[in-house]
């Protein structure tokens, strides 16, 4: 018996340290993002919120700044780190953009701890790469929320503060329930307090939140809005559906539903918030294998007969919906916010030369616009 | 870390600690010898700050 | 030989004549003040103030104005905005001032369910509400537009929500402005046909902006 529980013992040691390796690597893992012309400094988000200060919560604010004074915009991606479509967008912004006027200020992860989170019992790729002239630029795949190595224990049931409505457990760690925050709650509270704070602080104009959603549910492919971003939504999506030639509905951000970022932003500060949901076929449940290229190609023969039998919310074939296509409606639909708050603001205009938009992104592809970092100055160069 | 946080990893600790008196004592089930090596897994990942 | 080099010249002269003026519908003209608000308490609503903004055309807009509201004309009887209940006065109220009855009234059409939630509604009460309104505007001799700029994602089978706030406003629109993808069945030209209501189809809602131009 000794004998044997000592077999068992190894086997199970190895059996873990096989399993582990991969995740330690996979949370320690660093991305590089070239800073780009417009990148005048990088702060970190505790700046606003001391409380995050040596977590892994903490993350890197870059600031890009125009030569011309303007409005300000505040670009979140990575609020759910499994929804990679958003931070792909982020940082092509941070590593292109041009600002000829006001403020752009970009957070990549923002939920830094969910990007460094798997996803447990699904089968989720680690990483995706995706193909630059210069080689394979290799992305961790996150979670939708933050590690538990962060944030532990979950309460049986998130009681939303301060509204205190009742909210999913898992939802604690999930940054787009946790608006507006708190700088003494649970740690995801802090990070959405903290981002209120540099709302509040730096008196942003307009917060634009990037997000995936399924094909099999209604808020996609859309900007959901409150009231009182509804015009300007309204606009872009008339606009790039007459212009660039895809859809985006508009979709009224509920006022009984809290925590999100489109409703307590615009319900606690003056400023203008977006959320925008571009379809992500990969976060469908009846799909194939999560692999990959279903990830980026987002092509699913389970889906496309979901299609056939008009069950899904979007326009599906056999094209799939691909990462270049999400990314391109994300810079389209965020430039095209810029552009209409400007029209309708010139005096604190926010505008951005040098990001393609959706035609140009299908055409030449997401990987097209990212910086070698090894042949980059080191100085410019940032780790996420 | 919150002190709730230190308290659940004390707790888990804890229970890793019975599970393998669990495991040195069991002399007869070879089930439960591999069902309480299931059980210790994620509590040991967890105790390591690995998942 | 040469009777038919003849047909073939006169064929040819007809079929280089422009299109005759019936087959291109004229926008028709209304007046101002005008007041906006939905059929169904779809987001289209905002979409056809976002087209008055853009054509620089000023309004009222309420989303379930009453019969007592619409009365009451420019200001919509100084009502203010509440939960399920939006009100915006952008009228000149230089030129029109406040009590200066409608002369259009422009009807989103498109439903929704969260949308008529908010407002306290069903697609019932919504429905009853619409015909309501619209009784009103005829006996006051208000001129109504229909828009739907939906297209087909705010379609649906017969008897759908969607299709009940078609069957309360289009039938009884003065002129209906659609999108081409709102008409792929072509249930709004056969409504339009039946009624002699001008009907006016654009690529994209951004193309009512010059329509709304034309019309006021």
């Amino acid at each position: 018996m000794t004998r044997l529980k000592i077999v068992l013992i190894f086997i199970a040691a190895v059996l873990t340290t096989l399993g582990a390796i991969p995740l330690y690597r996979h949370r320690h893992y660093q991305v590089p993002v070239v800073a780009g012309p417009a990148v005048t400094r990088v702060e970190k988000l505790s700046r606003f919120a001391p409380g995050l200060k040596g977590t892994m919560a903490d993350t890197d604010v870059f600031v890009l700044e125009g030569a011309r004074p303007g409005g300000k915009a505040l670009l979140l991606a990575n609020t759910h780190a499994n929804e990679p479509a958003g931070l792909l967008t982020a940082v092509l912004m941070i590593e292109n953009a041009v600002v000829e006027q006001g403020t752009l200020y970009v957070i990549p992860e923002f939920n830094a701890s969910a990007g460094r989170n798997t996803k447990p019992g699904d089968g989720y790729p680690l990483y995706f790469d995706i193909p630059t002239e210069w080689g394979p630029k290799r992305f961790r795949m996150g979670n939708r929320d933050a590690s538990p190595l962060e944030q532990w224990p979950d309460p049986d049931v998130y009681i939303h503060f301060p509204e205190k409505q009742l909210l999913s457990f898992l939802d604690v760690r999930n940054t787009n329930r946790t608006w507006p925050g708190r700088a003494d709650g649970p740690l995801m509270e802090n990070v959405t307090f903290a981002a209120m704070e540099l709302l509040r602080s730096e008196k942003v104009d307009v917060a634009i939140d990037m997000h995936g959603a399924e094909t099999m549910f209604p808020v996609t492919n859309c900007i959901v809005a409150p009231l009182k971003s509804s015009k300007i939504a309204t606009l872009v999506s008339m606009n790039v559906k007459a212009m660039e030639g895809f859809d985006n509905h508009v979709e009224p951000s509920p006022a009984n539903f809290h925590g999100l970022s489109h409703r307590e932003i615009g319900d606690f500060s003056d400023t203008l918030p977006f959320l925008l949901e571009a379809p992500i076929p990969f976060l469908d449940q009846p799909t194939g294998p999560k692999t990959v290229d279903l990830l980026l190609d987002g092509k699913d023969p389970f889906l496309l007969s979901l299609s056939r039998a008009k069950k899904l919310f979007v326009p599906y074939d056999e094209s799939g919906w691909p990462m270049d296509k999400r990314v391109g409606q994300h810079c389209s639909v965020s430039l095209e916010i810029l552009r209409q708050f400007t029209k309708k603001n010139p005096e604190k205009g926010i505008v951005l030369s040098g990001v393609p938009r959706y035609a140009e992104l299908v055409k030449n592809g997401v990987g097209r616009y990212f910086h070698d970092p090894a042949k980059a100055d080191p100085k410019s160069v940032h780790f996420e | 870390m919150s002190v709730i946080m230190i308290v659940y990893y004390l707790l888990s600790i804890y229970l890793t600690v019975v599970l393998a008196g669990n495991f040195i004592r069991e002399k007869k089930n070879v089930n439960d010898l591999i069902l309480t090596l299931l059980v210790l897994i994620p509590l040991i990942l967890r105790i390591l700050r690995v998942k | 030989m040469k009777k038919f080099l003849l047909a073939v010249l006169a064929a040819a002269a007809i079929a280089a004549l422009p299109a005759s003026p019936a087959a291109q519908t004229a926008i028709p003209k209304s007046g101002l003040p005008v007041l906006t608000t939905s059929a169904g308490q779809s987001n289209d609503a905002n979409t056809v103030n976002a087209v008055l903004e853009e054509a620089d055309i000023k309004y009222d807009y309420c989303d379930v104005p009453t019969v007592e509201m619409l009365a009451a004309g420019v200001g919509l009887a100084g009502k203010t905005s509440a939960a399920g209940f939006h009100v915006e006065v952008t009228t000149d109220l230089v030129k029109y001032p406040k009590g200066t009855p409608y002369k259009t009234v422009i009807l989103a059409i498109g439903a929704s369910l969260k949308g008529m939630g908010a407002s306290g509604l069903t697609t019932d009460s919504e429905e009853a509400r619409v015909k309501k309104l619209i009784d009103a505007c005829k006996k006051a001799k208000i001129f109504v537009i229909g828009v739907h700029a939906g297209g087909d994602a705010a379609r649906g089978p017969a008897g759908s929500d969607n299709e009940r706030m078609i069957d309360a406003v289009a039938p009884f629109a003065d002129f209906l402005v659609i999108t081409k993808d709102s008409d792929k069945d072509g249930r709004f030209t056969k409504i339009a046909a039946k009624t002699k209501a001008p009907l006016i189809k654009v690529d994209f809602a951004l193309g009512m902006v010059e329509i709304m131009k034309k019309v006021f």
